[in-house]
């Protein structure tokens, strides 16, 4: 059984972008031989985005050839039922707590989206399963910190001691960001992260995964979605008297990407010694000059302008004293000593 | 690097005033005439010192034009060409009056001082000020390089709260599906527990039917029992009594002689079984029947036998004269017995002639009878049978005496019919189906009575139909598998056991282990967790810094100490320029960061020991040996009145020393209100330029 695993397209009216893609992954789908197509939920970025499109993904899903399995996410949990037709290649796993079928003799089970700890769910879920889709926040403290901030991680929790042996392959949903693999005692755990670059925290190249499930093993391929473009982070750190060379540095960086679908996220984050404007003027000159070569350019600078203490001289020596240390230390000493420099050389 | 020229437009008392300095120039002014707004002006421009404490306000149209090799630039500007002197050496190029006094008036250490002149453009604050707020502001001990013992336990508790959590947060997926099992099992539990209760309605309700039941059968059956109270027993007798009594006046005529003949036919055989039975009692058949038993006639082949072997033996022991007394003794024995044997087969033979002799009379009256014991059998059957028919004569006599006695027919139709009233039945026969039938309705009743005094633990009955009325179930809906009930009760108790089991673990974690972690719940955790790491981290960041800031501050202050020891020897060296000025010091030194100055005759003198005159001039000399180290290829100086302290003597060797320093390719600035020294300088080849 060949499948191609995706999740959280967010399909939305007028994102016309968003169903390109969906349309690309399902004719890579037919590329690739898969016979499934799964979505783990969130396949609409709302129940009226689902009315609205819904026939437009039926005209993507009858012309293909692999048939689709999906599951309802929080965002489109009333998308999907027996009164929305997806037409003939889609099966829709809604029945709740799970919902379960042989495919190919392959036992799939699906757990749509409710507002239920995803171990009560699947409580009385049956063994032997191979494949499980689910769309909720795996709590493994090996990822989960960063994306703690946002409030979507509060949907349907889900503790690894729940995968342990619930099933060969877990296609999981809800995590946009970017992939993530995990291993549970005989599960394999896998977030493809969103095909589409929904907000800068969607940083990197968008991918989806191809799945080969045999009697005995399992294969797993990451694949690039050629048409997506994505958010590029770059941090850069600028420090006194390495403002102009730190501005050089984010030209050549965006001179340097000749990749269409690239993103570009400049975040700038350090102090000066120069005036907060005039260094704010020379960022956004810079970014009037790239604009029209990216779908989308942003810069976010964080920085504080000493200028004042940073006059002095022997402050501009201490500066140019940590110029071999690393970011962070660096960084973190300026938090420290401009403000007790600031304070105590008036 | 020296000053081209200077402007000052309007500045306090100075008016347009301009001035291209040479190489060695001696600024001359009685007081109020701008000497001292001179010096702000060039000290604002030159160094960026602050206007806010300049006496005339900010400077306008001041200029001062620097050159360095073949690039000038004009002051002020915003980017210059040329590094300005400012910072490490700003304060070397400026010397004001009695630098000794500023530093002691300061009450910093004078090596402090000196790095201080040093280091920074503005007030002297020694590295290790900064160091001290550096780490005040992380909250470091400065000494032990450790954390304040606040910040320590701050730390502390959040490394202990952040265990706690990792704890907790390790444990949270097993209890969650403990959580989760728990769920489960309380639905199913629920189940169980609406079904049994189902179950037990509908069972109770079985048993409601049942009481009503039984109570229906029992009221019932008591009631079909009370038509039959018109049947007894008594009735029955007396009916067929009075059946016999009509049958016998309904002149059974006919039967009466029948049983007449009956009884003579009777009386006959009667007499005939008295005839042979006294013919018995006669013979004495009987009594000597049972008196003689059969005798068995003895053999006399064997006492034959044992007189011949005795004769045989007393023959033998006669011939051989052994023993003959004894074998005749046997033999006389012998014959003895032979002889008794003899007898008794003589009487037995009597004994047989006799019973053959009974026997031959008994066959008169038994002439069947083929032995004794069949005689004995006929006597017994005889006097048998004689008693029976004796006692059914008197029987049939009686009958016929009863029905001679009887009463009339109609009278005992009359009691017949009564009976029938009574009993509203034709015949005795029916009555005694009418009986049997109500035998059988009284033991139903009975059985009925007992089930229900079992049922409801009652024995009064006037009490059943309340306590059955106060038992009544509404009917069920729907259907139950009461069969099913034991196997749900024990799953039931099952789950309930396993259920305690796992709300004593679950509420033991969420109880006990959540409130110990003061834990709100799960996700919270995770981020209080994930909040508290980063804290530490940054802790732990913020002490690496301050450390590194430390190093940091601690090398730039060993720059400065190497720098100074670079300058105390050699040509153009502090030991140098103090020997030439003082003519009495040869060196000078640094110990425990402190200048040491040796007089010829090698004595050491600590620079609080020297007057403050000579410390102000070695601190000028100071400042022209690092001038000479740190621009070799000249700078300017400015003098402010610098040698106001120093004797006369002194001040013609600072001047020589100045006009040295001048030859080497620096440029001096001196500015002085005192026309003896403007004159020195004047000798010294410095062009005058006078304030006015």
């Amino acid at each position: 059984m060949k499948f191609i695993h995706t999740a959280d397209l967010h399909l939305k009216k007028g994102e016309e972008d968003r169903l390109e893609i969906f349309g690309w992954l399902v004719k890579k789908a037919d590329e690739l031989r898969a016979d499934y197509f799964l979505i783990a939920g969130d396949l609409f970025d709302s129940d009226a985005d689902g009315t609205l499109l819904r026939k437009d993904v039926r005209r993507i899903c009858d012309a293909a050839r692999c048939r689709f399995i999906i599951i309802p996410g929080n965002h489109d949990a009333d998308s999907f039922g027996s009164g929305c037709d997806y037409g003939r290649n889609v099966v829709q796993l809604i029945q709740k707590p799970f919902h379960c079928l042989e495919i190919d003799s392959f036992k799939t089970c699906g757990v749509p989206y409710q507002e239920e700890r995803f171990g009560e769910c699947v409580k009385d879920l049956p063994g032997g399963i191979d494949i499980l889709l689910a769309h909720g926040t795996v709590y493994d403290q090996s990822y989960i910190y960063p994306l703690l901030s946002d409030r979507e991680t509060e949907y349907m929790p889900i503790f690894p001691v729940d995968l342990q042996n619930v099933a060969r392959y877990v296609a999981m949903g809800h995590i946009h960001a970017h992939s993530v693999m995990l291993h549970y005692e005989g599960t394999q755990v896998v977030y493809p992260g969103s095909p589409i670059a929904l907000d800068t925290k969607c940083d990197g190249v968008r991918s989806f995964r191809l799945v080969v499930v045999e009697r005995d093993s399992i294969e797993v391929q990451e694949h690039v979605i050629e048409n997506a473009p994505y958010y590029l982070s770059k941090e850069f750190f600028v420090y006194p008297q390495a403002e102009a060379r730190v501005l050089e540095t984010i030209e050549e960086f965006l001179h340097s990407i000749d990749d269409p679908r690239v993103m570009p996220r400049v975040v700038v984050q350090g102090y000066i010694a120069e005036k907060e404007n005039e260094y704010l003027s020379a960022l956004s000159s810079l970014h009037h000059k790239y604009e029209s070569k990216f779908p989308n350019l942003r810069f976010d600078p964080e920085i504080q302008s000493w200028d004042t203490v940073l006059a002095n001289p022997m402050v501009r020596n201490f500066v140019a004293k940590t110029t071999d240390l690393d970011d962070d230390l660096r960084m973190k000493i300026f938090e420290v000593c401009l403000p007790v420099f600031s304070k105590v050389l008036k | 690097m020296r000053i081209k020229s200077i402007r000052v437009g309007e500045y306090g008392p100075l008016r347009d005033l301009s001035m291209n300095p040479g190489h060695f120039d001696v600024v001359f002014g009685l007081n109020e005439a701008g000497k001292t707004a001179f010096v702000e002006v060039l000290g604002h421009v030159l160094f960026k010192r602050s206007a806010a404490g300049l006496r005339y306000g900010k400077p306008e149209g001041a200029e001062v034009e620097l050159q360095e090799n073949d690039r000038t630039c004009t002051l002020p500007a915003k980017r210059l060409g040329i590094e300005l002197p400012v910072g490490d050496v700003a304060n070397l190029l400026y010397v004001q009056a009695s630098e000794s006094i500023v530093f002691s008036d300061r009450g910093t250490r004078f090596w402090d001082g000196i790095k201080t002149m040093l280091s920074k453009a503005d007030a002297g604050i020694p590295f290790t000020k900064l160091d001290e707020q550096i780490f005040k502001a992380v909250e470091l001990q400065p000494t032990k390089e450790e954390w304040t013992r606040a910040k320590q336990a701050e730390i502390d508790g959040k490394r202990q709260r952040k265990e706690a959590l990792g704890d907790y947060l390790d444990k949270i997926g097993e209890i969650g599906k403990k959580e989760a099992e728990l769920s489960a099992l309380a639905v199913r539990h629920d189940f169980l527990k609406k079904e049994i209760e189902k179950i037990g309605h509908h069972r109770a309700f079985r048993n409601y039917q049942e009481l009503v039941r039984v109570h229906h059968s029992y009221v019932e059956t008591r009631t079909v029992l009370q038509e039959y109270e018109r049947y007894k027993h008594e009735y029955l007798g007396g009916w067929q009594k009075l059946n016999i009594e009509r049958a016998a006046c309904t002149g059974e005529g006919q039967k009466v002689k029948e049983i007449e003949t009956e009884v003579l036919e009777l009386e006959r055989k009667r007499s005939r079984l008295s005839e042979i039975d006294q013919y018995i009692s006669d013979e004495g058949l009987k009594q000597r029947s049972d008196s003689v038993e059969a005798p068995r006639m003895p053999s006399v082949v064997l006492p034959s036998v044992i007189v011949l072997l005795a004769a045989i033996a007393a023959a033998a022991a006669l011939i051989s004269r052994v023993l003959f007394f004894p074998a005749l003794f046997l033999l006389a024995g012998s014959l003895s017995f032979f002889g008794f044997v003899l007898y008794r087969r003589r009487l037995v033979k009597r004994i047989m002639m006799k019973r053959q002799g009974w026997l031959e009379k008994a066959r008169k009256v038994f002439p069947e009878v083929g032995d004794i014991d069949q005689l004995f059998e006929r006597i017994g059957n005889n006097q048998t049978e004689l008693i029976r028919t004796t006692a059914s004569i008197e029987e049939k006599k009686k009958i016929i005496d009863q029905i001679s006695t009887a009463r009339a027919v109609d009278v005992i139709d009359g009691e017949i019919e009564a009976l029938r009233a009574k009993t509203g039945l034709a015949e005795p026969s029916d009555l005694e189906a009418k009986l049997s039938e109500k035998r059988k309705l009284e033991n139903e009743l009975a059985d009925l009575a007992t089930r229900l005094s079992g049922l409801l633990q009652e024995n009064d009955s006037k009490k059943w139909e309340r306590m059955i009325n106060e038992r009544k179930v509404a009917r069920p809906e729907g259907e139950a598998d009461l069969a099913a009930e034991k196997e749900l009760i024990s799953e039931r108790d099952s789950i309930r056991n396993r259920i305690d089991e796992l709300t004593r673990s679950v509420k033991l974690f969420r109880e006990v282990e959540q409130a110990r972690s003061e834990v709100s719940d799960d996700r919270t955790a995770f981020i209080e967790y994930d909040k508290l790491d980063r804290e530490l981290r940054n802790y732990e960041l913020e002490k690496h810094a301050a450390l590194k800031a430390r190093e940091i501050l601690k090398s730039m202050s060993s720059e400065l100490d190497q720098f100074i020891g670079g300058v105390l020897e050699g040509e153009d060296s502090l030991s140098e320029f103090i020997r030439a000025v003082t003519g009495r010091y040869e060196k000078v030194f640094v110990e425990n960061e402190n200048f040491i100055v040796e007089d010829r005759s090698g004595r050491k003198y600590a620079l609080d020991d020297l007057s403050s005159g000579t410390k102000d001039q070695l601190l000028l000399c100071f400042r022209m040996a690092a001038l000479r180290q740190i621009y070799p290829n000249g700078a300017f100086m400015i003098l402010d009145d610098a040698f106001i302290f120093a004797d006369w003597q002194r001040r013609e060797r600072l001047a020589k020393l100045v006009q040295n320093f001048v030859e080497k390719g620096n440029q001096v600035i001196y500015l002085t209100s005192d026309d003896h020294t403007r004159d020195l300088f004047a000798g010294c080849g410095a062009r005058v330029v006078t304030l006015t």
